[in-house]
């Protein structure tokens, strides 16, 4: 009980747990097979770099209001890019019937 | 046991368990044949994100990930899935041998960051400081970065609209 009292204010924690996200974000990027999966990995890869900037901002920087603005920035480009992403899915959908990555090869060589 | 000793522990409790519904809710998103089994792993990796903002000392942080991730971006990815559901299409590829390249990279990227930080000393820790110089730091130093983020924004809306009604139109 002892260990798990300090577990909130270790940094390496918040660092294990961003890289966690992010590798499994990689991992979804890589082997989902539609594009509405690979964007609910993208947004796990996006939280892992979150959590990684709040984290070294809150523990090793002197000014941890920037660490703040900079994850706001991040959250709005996340949001973004998701709104972008699903204008994209639905366009496809709507001129190939399918979101499967492993069909849609029209500029494949 | 007093009563802040008690305190204590629930406090530290309910971080573990953040931790553990975040790595869970995660490899559900990743790993599920169903995508709204996806969907539901990513909303409980977003409250958990949510969570863990607000033990790193910012409530600010954690209703805006709530405000703008679970209740505007999730919303969206709802109404993604159902507007292009097509049964038989869900699931993964086989990861075959590629399997480790993940792994590979986010251990490397971890250990680079480990060996950085060996010879660095934590100057701060979680704590709760004022966060309303932000909103005038929005509008000073920062002013350049937010009108940016705003247009970025207004034209990534405009052009998630006009791409998705291309077919519609003619």
């Amino acid at each position: 009980m002892e260990y798990l009292h300090t577990l909130p204010n270790n940094l390496i924690v918040y660092i294990i747990v961003a890289h966690l996200l992010f590798g499994i974000g990689l991992y979804g990027m890589m082997f989902r097979s539609t594009l509405i999966g690979i964007l609910i990995s993208l947004e796990l890869l996006i939280q892992g770099v979150g959590i990684n900037v709040m984290a070294f901002g809150t523990f090793l920087h002197v000014d941890p209001l920037s660490a703040r603005i900079m994850t706001l920035f991040l959250l709005g480009i996340g949001a973004a890019e998701a709104a972008l992403f699903l204008g994209i899915a639905v366009a496809v959908f709507r001129n190939y019937k399918t979101i499967s990555i492993n069909k849609l090869t029209r500029l494949k060589g | 046991m007093s009563f802040e000793r008690f305190a204590l522990d629930i406090y530290a409790l309910s971080f573990a368990v953040l931790l553990v519904q975040m790595v869970i809710g995660a490899i559900m998103a990743v790993r599920s044949q169903n995508l709204v089994h996806c969907f539901l792993g990513l909303v409980m990796t977003l409250i958990g994100v949510a969570g863990l903002y607000y033990f790193l000392g910012s409530p600010l942080l954690a209703v805006m990930q709530v405000m703008i991730y679970v209740g505007a971006v999730c919303v969206a990815i709802a109404f993604g899935l159902s507007l292009t559901h097509k049964s038989g299409e869900e699931g993964l590829q086989n990861p075959g041998l590629r399997a480790i390249v993940p792994p590979f990279i986010t251990l490397a990227m971890l250990g680079s960051v480990l060996l950085g930080l060996a010879d660095r000393e934590w100057v701060g820790y979680p704590q709760k400081i004022d966060e309303s110089p932000i909103g005038q730091m929005l509008l000073g130093e920062y002013l350049l970065p937010f009108e940016v983020i705003s247009i970025l924004l207004t034209v990534a809306v405009i052009g998630a609209i006009s791409v998705a009604l291309i077919r519609r139109r003619n």
